[in-house]
């Protein structure tokens, strides 16, 4: 009696609510709901009052994508970036699509003059602004460097100075501030080093002159910038986002590095993140391995593991400053034996394929090992069979990737040394 | 019309006829969710039902009692029609468990400055809800009844709120 009760029961609710979920029916609120959050905005004095979109004169291609940015002006007058706030559209949705973020993606070539197509962003409260961006695929004709922070005279060195460029198309069209496409090199004869995002790195410890080079294929300029250290008043380091003058460690322990530069500039005084132009070395870099920033990755930090116990002295160089700190390393790091990933003395490989290994030194001491693989001496003894790549050097997971660079089989050997200690491994592409 | 059609069906579909039926009131604090913002305007209702073997159907009618704004707009729960399947616990040293699954008829009122702006709304769907009560002692067959209910959830707007009240069962 029961089950049949249950039944009903079951068959009854399922019937209900299948019914009542099909039969909904609402007033359109959108207008509603948009009034509501005007009346917020009206409260809060935070409503647009004008707006402009910024950053579009820049030249894509079909595939490219690029992110806009509007800035808008408030009721209280207050500048403030509306670009996830607003109503996004593009003339035409099969040459361009932008998202509700304002990233554009060029889906073809426009076929109108200079490949032009409008943009438009719109406010709740129907404030608006258009603006013309220019996809097609048309070769450069000449490129203007340009420094822009600073935006004249000469970079603080140490702190990251940028550059960009106007690039001129064969059509007649000018992107503004735009680095697409262009390769940026700098003169090897200086401490500077520039990204593809165009910012320049300088550590020199006198004023420094550096060339830029921009180009795209023949297309080149040349711009000089020059850094001084003269207003470099002292650097201070962090280890895992606290400053010590003495760091007291354990073997295997992994240590992130940041630094800053306070410069004085008449009275006044600025501090800057130099984390990327700084120069880290060890006394004795046996204890401690050292990773540098990447400039290509700009969520990469510099870091050092210490290896061994003992007592060495971490230097950070940048300008005319020196940063000290002493590293007290405790622990047993007595080497016993080398291994590569699992210890096989051999791995396959496909043609075109890839393999990663990893060094592990291993310690008869305490029975433990570390992965020291960005550390070591690694060799591919000339072959030319595959190319090498050093991956997530800094962490637990640094690897050596091995790349298989054509069809052809054949066998590579591969040696690495660490300490004293050599070892290799077989890889057979087949 | 097809939702009052099965609706009908499946009241027709009780084996048994009711051996119990109750009235009730109670004083709703209603929440009007809209833009990330809520209004938060009282109401009360009355409801009448009948119940057999652990299962009852409930009609509940609702009248504003009051309204709130969101900034400069006022909102109104003007009134809401609601049936209800409700299936109950036992009841158990007088303490009962409820779950309402229905169908709810809102209107609301929206005053503002703006002439652009309807004044009235009408959300109409699934509804739910769910009650604890607990009998009175010395107050024969009267039950103080505390329970949610979602009277309706669209794309916009939300109507749910808590009530509180009294169950009369004859």
């Amino acid at each position: 009696m029961n089950t049949q009760l249950n039944v009903s029961k079951l068959f009854s609710i399922s019937l209900i609510v299948s019914a009542i979920l099909g039969c909904g029916s609402e007033t359109d609120s959108t207008q509603l709901a948009k009034e509501v959050e005007l009346e917020k905005l009206r409260q809060e004095g935070t409503i647009i009052e004008s707006l402009s979109i910024e950053n579009y004169q820049v030249r894509l291609k079909e595939g490219d994508t690029h992110q806009l940015k509007v800035t808008g002006i408030d009721s209280n007058g207050e500048s403030r970036d509306v670009t996830n706030e607003i109503t996004w559209k593009t003339s035409d949705e099969s040459i361009a699509k932008i998202n509700s973020n304002g990233l554009l993606t060029a889906l073809k070539n426009s076929p109108s003059s200079q490949g032009l197509i409008t943009i438009s962003a719109t406010t709740i409260n129907d404030i608006s602004d258009e603006k013309q961006i220019s996809i097609a695929d048309v070769a450069a004709e000449s490129i203007n460097l340009k420094q822009v922070i600073p935006a004249t005279g000469s970079i603080n060195t140490c702190t990251p100075g940028r550059v960009s460029a106007d690039i001129t198309y064969v059509d007649g069209y000018t992107a503004l501030n735009s680095l697409r496409d262009i390769n940026l090199s700098v003169d090897e004869n200086t401490t500077a080093k520039i990204n593809q995002q165009g910012f320049v790195y300088t550590s020199a410890a006198a004023v420094e002159s550096t060339v830029i080079t921009a180009a795209i294929g023949n297309v080149t300029d040349q711009l000089s910038v020059v850094a001084d250290p003269s207003n470099l008043k002292e650097i201070n380091v962090s280890f895992n986002s606290e400053q010590d003058n003495e760091l007291n460690i354990s073997v295997g322990d992994r240590i992130q590095l940041a630094a800053k530069a306070v410069y004085q500039n008449g009275n006044s005084e600025q501090t800057e993140d130099i984390s990327s132009s700084i120069k880290w070395s060890a006394i004795n870099s046996n204890f401690i391995g050292l990773t540098p920033k990447s400039i290509d990755d700009s969520d990469s930090t510099a870091s050092f593991l210490a290896l061994k116990p003992g007592t060495t002295q971490l230097l950070a160089d940048c300008g005319t400053k020196q940063k000290i700190t002493t590293v007290q390393i405790e622990g047993d790091a007595e080497l016993d034996s080398l291994e590569i990933n699992d210890g096989s003395s051999e791995y396959s490989i496909s043609p075109l394929g890839t393999i990663e290994l990893k060094l592990f030194a291993n310690y008869s001491s305490n029975q433990s090992s570390l992965n020291v693989t960005e550390f070591a001496n690694w060799s591919i003894n000339n072959s030319n069979l595959v190319t090498t790549k050093l991956v997530n050097a800094g962490t637990a997971q640094a690897g050596y990737r091995v790349t298989s660079t054509s069809n052809t089989l054949g066998t590579v050997l591969i040696t690495v040394q660490y300490d004293t200690e050599i070892s290799s491994v077989l890889i057979n592409i087949e | 019309m097809k939702k009052y059609i099965l609706l009908f069906i499946f009241a027709a579909s009780f084996q048994t006829k009711a051996d119990t039926y109750y009235l009730g009131a109670d004083y709703m604090l209603s929440d009007i969710e809209i833009s990330s913002e809520s209004a938060k305007p009282t109401a009360t209702f009355l409801r009448a039902g009948a119940s057999n073997n652990n299962m009852a159907f409930e009609a509940q009618y609702l009248i504003s009692s009051d309204d709130d704004n969101i900034y400069n707009l006022e909102f109104e729960l003007e009134k809401s029609a609601a049936l209800f399947f409700v299936m109950q616990s036992d009841v158990v040293k007088g303490f009962g468990l409820d779950i309402s699954l229905g169908y709810a008829k809102n209107e609301m009122i929206v005053n503002s400055a703006s002439e652009k702006l309807p004044t009235n709304y009408n959300y109409d769907g699934f509804a739910w809800g769910v009650a604890v009560h607990q009998q009175i002692p010395y107050i024969k067959n009267t039950q103080v009844r505390l329970a949610y209910q979602s009277l309706f959830k669209g794309d916009d707007v939300e109507i749910s709120g808590v009530t509180l009240g009294l169950t009369y069962h004859f």
